[in-house]
């Protein structure tokens, strides 16, 4: 039931990709993600899913991993697609029948927002399939160390979040193994109207809610007993290198962007190009 | 009546870079009114198994057959199979949910669609069995000791009243009188109502005293499906896939080997055995 949740999960493999520093993977991820709203025309997606499809080829995950993270939003792409396609207007009217009206700007935009979208939560997985949460969390922790002098948490949030991330495995099992329970003693939950089924969690909610605040105090006391407190005179076990890899993606990206900079319509190559570019 | 398993084979994550083989073609045939033992190790696919003859685990290939429900029809009657074979998981404490004892006991019960007279008859009749006092009915099953609450699970589990009990590690995690008290009202539910029990555990001394039959597992596979006696005065078998011999198995298996045979696997079976030996001994020399 919960063994398809791909967002957070790392795949295991030797690549080029996996061994990029963590750090200069979430810089170049969040260019990743301005390039995918940066972009207008349907060339500058074109060179967006190229790049992204090199980059999963060189991570050797395979395409399907990758692929299996947009099930979790399909339901929201349609949903929002079929918004921007009935409630947009401007452009060539494509269709009028009874009140439904679609013009092409519409199906155009609903295009758009579907290709943001699934190269958004590609990109993402893509960035924590490749990279533990471990490394993630070292990550952030230190792109926000500037952070410290404002007298912000830094060190404490990157803990609390990857104990988070720790548990969920655990959690996962844990709820599992409570449905089972439960189903065991008949319990169902997918009959009846949508009280009954909503009504059908409790008996999986209140253990795991349990079963959470047990783990987290007993967590909390392990820590103590072990001395922990907070930021003060802690050191890293793992010490983060650039190395001539960063480099190299460093580059390739910088050169994609500047692609991207470049099909759109409003910059200066682009008014050179022939009109369908636009697009 | 009884569970029959046919060539049954399990795959998780089947065609993924992740898929494992659970189980590899297994047979078995489990009896009404036996008391079945599952050892093995870790990842042995001893709950994979046990899983699925309550259908938690969808049939892949092969077939099972449960007191005439066929696992393998394209429609399952789920409520009748699960209230024929009862699952009492690991740690089951840790599945209780409702705001007193009472409520948490009836939930099987109710979903089973009972008259609201007959569900407080079961409530009333499995608090009596798991040996627990009618006056924690109205108590949060929170405010309960470990071995209470434990027991309140499997009170939970005893008011679908099924012909068939499963344990996962049934007394992980107590003390030695808890573990007793968990042990002997299996017995009893066998001994009483003939409901068959099968026990998965770690614990060798817990399945050497309280089995008739035991079911090896290694890799997806049964090694071996014989009495608990004979499986285990194969002492090297054991030793060889890293278990622990039971302490009154090994003692048993090492003076067998010096030509001394004793009888019974409790401890004071085995006390007794020695004693009658000995006496016997003495009077022997007596004679002579």
């Amino acid at each position: 039931m919960f063994r398809d949740v791909t967002l957070g999960q790392y795949y295991p493999a030797d690549s080029f990709v996996h061994r990029m520093d963590a750090r200069v993977k979430l810089v170049l991820s969040t260019f990743y993600l301005i390039s995918i709203f940066y972009v207008q025309s349907f060339v500058g997606f074109g060179l967006v899913t190229l790049f992204l499809l090199t980059t999963i080829a060189f991570s050797r995950v395979p395409l399907r991993s990758v692929l299996r993270s947009i099930k979790g939003i399909a339901v929201l792409i349609i949903f929002m697609c079929i918004l921007n396609i009935f409630f947009f207007d401007g452009g060539e009217l494509l269709v009028d029948w009874w009140i439904i009206k679609i013009y092409l700007n519409g199906i155009l935009s609903a295009l758009r927002l579907m290709l943001r979208l699934v190269l958004l939560v590609l990109g993402t997985s893509l960035l924590t399939l490749t990279t533990t949460p471990v490394d993630l969390t070292h990550g952030i922790e230190s792109l926000c160390t500037p952070l410290k002098w404002i007298k912000f948490p830094v060190h404490e949030l990157a803990l609390i979040m990857s104990l988070a991330l720790s548990f969920i495995p655990t959690l996962i099992g844990e709820t599992d193994r409570i449905i089972k329970a439960q189903k065991a003693r008949c319990a169902s939950f997918d009959t009846g109207g949508l009280i009954a089924r909503a009504k059908a969690f409790v008996p999986i909610l209140i253990p795991l809610l349990v079963s959470s605040f047990r783990r987290a105090d007993e967590l909390a006391l392990a820590m103590n007993s072990r001395c922990y407190e907070g930021a003060t005179h802690r050191t890293q076990m793992r010490l983060m290198k650039l190395s001539i890899r960063d480099a190299i993606g460093t580059l390739v990206v910088i050169l994609f962007f500047t692609a991207v900079f470049l099909t759109r319509s409003d910059s200066i190559i682009a008014q050179h190009l022939p009109l369908w570019i636009k697009f | 009546m009884s569970i029959v398993v046919n060539n049954l084979c399990f795959t998780y994550n089947p065609r993924t870079e992740f898929s494992v083989n659970a189980l590899i073609d297994v047979n078995v045939t489990i009896n009404d009114g036996e008391i079945v033992g599952i050892v093995g190790h870790t990842g042995s696919g001893k709950s994979t198994f046990v899983q699925h003859l309550n259908g938690l685990i969808k049939l892949q290939s092969g077939s099972i057959i449960v007191n005439n429900i066929d696992l393998s029809a394209k429609k399952i009657d789920y409520n009748a199979l699960r209230s024929t074979v009862g699952m009492v998981f690991q740690y089951p404490e840790y599945q209780l949910f409702a705001d007193s004892v009472g409520k948490d006991i009836a939930f099987g019960p109710k979903n089973l669609k009972l008259p609201q007279d007959l569900i407080d008859k079961r409530v009333n009749d499995s608090i009596d069995m798991v040996g627990l006092d009618r006056s924690v009915m109205d108590k949060s099953p929170f405010d309960l000791s470990g071995g209470e609450r434990r027991r309140v699970a499997l009170a939970g589990v005893l008011a679908m009243q099924p012909s068939i009990l499963i344990l996962d590690e049934p007394t992980a995690g107590l003390d030695p009188q808890g573990k007793g008290e968990i042990l002997s009202l299996v017995k009893q539910l066998n001994k009483q109502l003939g409901t068959t029990i099968i026990m998965v555990s770690h614990d060798m001394n817990e399945i050497y005293e309280n089995t008739n039959r035991v079911l090896l597992f290694g890799e997806g596979r049964i090694i071996d499906d014989c009495s608990t006696e004979l499986l285990f005065a194969k002492g090297e078998q054991i030793d060889k896939l890293g278990l622990q011999l039971p302490t009154m198995a090994s003692i048993k298996n090492k003076l067998a080997s010096r030509g001394i045979y004793l009888t019974g696997r409790r401890v004071e079976e085995v006390f007794n055995s020695i004693l009658d030996l000995y006496s016997r001994n003495s009077r022997g020399a007596d004679n002579v």
